[in-house]
Formats: structure tokens, sequence, C-alpha cells
């Protein structure tokens, strides 16, 4: 028979929990009886059919920009770390643009590109922009060309982190630079990378709320929408505040899920398992 | 008399303003034994990157069975670099063995062999893992197929490193210190698999503080000091009478 044994605490731990029980009580009961919150507003509210309908949007913008962001950024990442100048440059100088202006800037630029460029393409083809750029369109274009500049750094950190020696060793063996680069460097690169892309996505999805000022109707235009009309800001900023918490909350979850996967297994990738298959 | 395998001429290698090769020599003939020794800083590994083409160099050349390696001669009798593709093709032919291993940590043993004849498609899936097996089998690695590296010792990683640097039927192979980063008694096992290798016939350039080795399988010892080639002979002569000075202080720190 094994005695229990307690770990050991701190008094002050435990006047700390006090404090910060009775702290939050007291803040949740004045939240929630003080009557100017409106909640049965927030009720109300809370699952109107435009509100999920935001709710989608912003689902769809924040995957539509991280999906296309992660790809674009990764080709940029590609760039900054090619022997050649040209590319390295280019990619350089996008990434000094885009992580250099301020988000919504470049929302407001794509959204006006029309009256820029009235028409884009070459004689003989040519789109007509203002058809091209709706309001969706200019959204996630901004948010994937500015999310790409972010991930291209996120993406060349990761090759960084690993040891100069994989990419010694591979090409010893003969392998050519793209073998280097896609079977040995990406997927060992992965395990800096995808905890960061977790993050991102978890900022974008609050992010993507600026998007409101182009007339998308995501999550906060939504909002806007409805308190435009009855003047109900503070429920309608709660109702919105209240999705976005737990969507990311859901988010920060599933993060923490595939961290774990990847602390458990610290020298596995499943998707590179099948190089043997010779695929 | 045996064909020349490897050649280098007047090798200069300079990082910035720091001459770290300067003007070295250095040969080894088909299904030798070439030992490089000397004190750290001396230059072995970067001579050991030059002829491999995993540096440019500044002067000199560098020829595997006659072929300039790195370079295209141009005809007012410069160099020009060659394309990252046809380095690589280069590379093919010479196996390298590092310090620290590099396996790749994310595939098993198997996959870290048969990973480079697939891709490059020398040989297919189930060739590449037959030959795999009968490397793994050579350096006494059967039974560990689907390990990764980080579950094995380090005496067992550079042993798959040897397998795996085997895999592309090199004509050279070059180790870097392969035995300085293994527990004392982990140095025998790889030290087994590479006279295994010399018995049979491979040409080897095998940078190494173990004078033992070198005594007992090298036809040829190279000792190096600050960028130079300062002596090199037979075993005998080298680490058994040394002409110079450098060498005897040398070889008499590290005995
Ligand atoms: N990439 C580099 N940039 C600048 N200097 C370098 C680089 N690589 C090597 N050197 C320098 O070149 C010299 C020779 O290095 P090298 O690694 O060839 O020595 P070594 O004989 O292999 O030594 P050790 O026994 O410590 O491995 C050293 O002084 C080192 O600092
Ligand atoms: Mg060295």
């Amino acid at each position: 028979m094994t005695a229990l044994r307690k770990p050991y605490r701190s008094r002050w731990e435990y006047a700390g929990w006090a404090a910060a029980v009775s702290f939050s009580a007291l803040l949740l009961l004045s939240v929630v009886t003080n009557p100017n919150f409106h909640w049965e507003i927030v009720g109300e509210y809370l699952t109107a059919a435009i509100i999920i309908e935001g709710v989608w949007m912003t689902l769809v913008l924040t995957a539509v920009s991280i999906v296309f962001g992660v790809l674009f950024g990764a080709i940029l990442a590609v760039m900054l770390r090619s022997p050649s100048s040209i590319l390295s440059r280019l990619a350089l100088s996008y990434v000094w643009f885009f992580r250099g202006t301020p988000l919504l800037v470049q929302l407001i630029f794509w959204f006006n590109l029309a009256a820029l460029y009235p028409t884009i393409g070459f004689p003989g083809f040519e789109i007509n922009a203002t058809h091209l750029i709706t309001p969706f369109f200019a959204a996630a274009i901004g948010l994937t060309t500015n999310e790409a500049a972010y991930m291209a750094e996120i993406i060349r950190g990761g090759f960084e982190s690993i040891n100069r020696g994989q990419t010694e060793a591979a090409s010893s063996l003969g392998l050519r630079p793209r073998h280097v680069t896609f079977r040995i460097l990406l997927p060992q690169a992965m395990k800096v990378i995808v905890p960061v892309i977790g993050n991102q996505t978890i900022a974008m999805l609050k992010n993507s709320s600026l998007v409101s000022v182009l007339g998308v109707s995501e999550l906060l235009h939504s909002a806007e929408i409805i308190y435009g009309t009855n003047y109900q800001t503070i429920p309608l900023l709660i109702v919105a505040s209240i999705w976005y918490l737990a969507m990311s909350t859901v988010l920060s979850v599933a993060q923490h899920a595939v961290e774990k996967v990847y602390g458990r297994s610290t020298n596995r990738i499943a998707t590179v398992a099948q190089v043997s298959n010779g695929a | 008399m045996s064909a020349v395998a490897v050649s280098a001429r007047g090798i200069v290698k300079r990082f910035g303003s720091r001459t770290v090769l300067s003007n070295v020599d250095f040969e080894v003939l088909t299904g030798q034994v070439s030992c490089v020794i000397g004190p750290s800083g001396s230059g072995k590994s970067t001579l050991l990157r030059c002829l491999n083409s995993l540096e440019e160099i500044e002067g000199g050349e560098v020829r595997m069975f006659g072929e300039l390696q790195g370079y295209l001669p141009t005809p007012d009798g410069g160099y020009r670099r060659l394309s990252p593709g046809r380095l690589a093709e280069q590379r093919e032919q010479v196996g390298m063995v590092f310090q620290n291993f590099n396996l790749f940590p994310h595939m098993t043993v198997v996959q870290n062999l048969v990973c480079a004849p697939t891709l490059l498609r020398k040989e297919t899936g189930p060739a590449a893992r037959e030959h795999a097996a009968e490397l793994l089998s050579m350096v006494g690695m059967t039974g560990y197929e689907a390990s990764y590296p980080a579950h094995l010792s380090g005496g067992q990683q550079q042993r798959v490193a040897i397998a795996r640097a085997m895999m592309m039927n090199p004509r050279v192979l070059l180790f870097d210190e392969p035995t300085s980063a293994l527990d004392a008694e982990r140095v025998s096992e790889v030290l087994d698999v590479m006279k295994k290798l010399a018995k049979a016939g491979k040409t080897m350039v095998v940078v190494t503080h173990e004078l033992g080795f070198a005594r007992e399988v090298a036809n040829d010892v190279t000792f190096m000091d600050e960028g130079a080639v300062v002596e090199a002979g037979s075993p005998a002569e080298v680490l058994g009478s040394p002409k110079r000075d450098r060498t005897r202080a040398f070889l008499s720190k590290v005995l």
C-alpha cells in the first residue's frame, strides 16, 4: 500500500485562486446583470441567418487565404533561397513590399484596381477589370498576397533551421536540387512550419474582418449591417466576438493536436514515408 | 600499376581573404585507401569537400578517373562552373560519409538507402530494397530497416550512412572523420566496416584521427597543416619515420 503523495502547493496559490475566482465571478455578474449589454438582443441575433452566413464567409476567406498563402509563400521561399539572384531579389522585393505596407491599404488598393487598370491583359485578350474584381475577389487576393509574404519568411525560416549537413549529404548522393528541396529539406522544415501556420490561421480569422471595409459580408460586416439599422452596436459586436472566440478556440485545439502529433514522433513525418516506393 | 582514381592538382581554396588550401596536390590510385591526417583547421574537410565539388575552388583542378570535376574548361584556358544538375551527376559516382552521419531523420533506415537510387531512377523500388538489404547485411544492420535514425546509436547510424553512400555504387568513397563523433567503444564497429570495404577493393579517401586504422589499412598517408600538404607517403614513412618536424610534433601530440 503506497501512501498518497500530494504535490507541493504554495499558500499563495490558494490565495491567488480565491482572488481570481471571486473577481471573475463579480465581473461575470456585472456583465450579465447590466441591462445595457442587451443580452436578449445578443441571444436573438447569435444564430441569425445573416450572422451565420457571415461566419461562413469568414471561414471561407480564412481557408482560401491560408491555403493559397502557404502555396504562394512556399514558392516565394524557394525563390528566396535560390542561387539565382534575379529570383531571390524578386522574392525579397515582394516580401519587402507586402510586409511593409498596411494590409488595410493593400485591400483598398486591390478593391480599386479597376479604377487604376480598367482592363487587364494584353491586346487581343483583355478582361474587364470591373467585372473580374468583385469585392470578394479583391478580399481573397488581398489577404492571400499579404499572407504569402509572411508565409515566405516562415517557410524560409523552417528551411534555415535544418542542419547544413542534410543538404550536403543529399547532394553527395547525387540528388538533384529539386529532390534536395522537396524530398529532404521541405519535409523536415514542416516540423517548424506547421505550428506557425496554425498561429497564422488564427490571426487570419480575425484579420479577415478588415475586408468588411470592402463590403464583403464576412462576420464583422454582417454584424455592422444589422447594427446599422437597429443601432444595437454593442450587442452585435458581442455576437461577432462570441463567434470569433468560438472559431479560434476550435482552431487552437486543432493546433495543439497537430503539434502533439509532430512532437510525439519528432523524427517521423508521415507525408514523406512513401519515398521508398519511388513515387 | 593501377590507374589514378582521384587526382587533385594545385588546389587553392579561399574563404573571403582567408586561404584555407594553398596549392594542394593529392592523388589516390584505384582500389587504394588514402588517409589524410592533420591538426584541426588544417583544411582536411575542405579538401574532401573540394574533391566532391561541394566547394568552389579558386585554383587548380580535381579529376576523377580523368574527368574534370565541378568545372568545364573554357577556350581561354579558364574554367566555368558546371550547372547544379551536372554537378549532381558527377557526385553520383562519389560517395561521402560525414562525421555527424547526416542520415535523413524523417526517413527510416531503408528509406534513407533507397531514396537516391529510386529518385534518380537507377533502380526500381524492389531492386533497390534488395540492394539495400544486401548492404545492410554487409554493415551488420539487418533488422533495422524500419527504424528511424534517432532510435539508433551513433555507431549504428554511421554504418547505415556508409551503406547509404554505397547504394549509388560509387567509384570512390570519401570519409570525413567518420568515427570522431562516436563513443570509444563504438569506433571499432565502424572501422571494421571500413576495413571490409578496403579489402573489397574500394577506392577510399579517409580523413581520420585513428592512426591505428591508417597504419593497418592505408596505402598512403597525407599529413596536412595550415592548408598545405606537409608530407605524404606510405604509412610506414609518414607515421613511422616522419621527415618533417611538424609531422613529428603532430604525431607526438596525437599518440
Ligand atoms: N564555410 C567556411 N567559411 C569560412 N571559413 C571556413 C569555412 N569552412 C572552413 N573554414 C575554415 O577553413 C579552415 C579549414 O577548415 P577544415 O574544416 O577544412 O579543417 P579540418 O582540417 O577539417 O579541421 P577539423 O579537424 O577540425 O575538422 C578552418 O580554419 C575553418 O575555420
Ligand atoms: Mg574537418
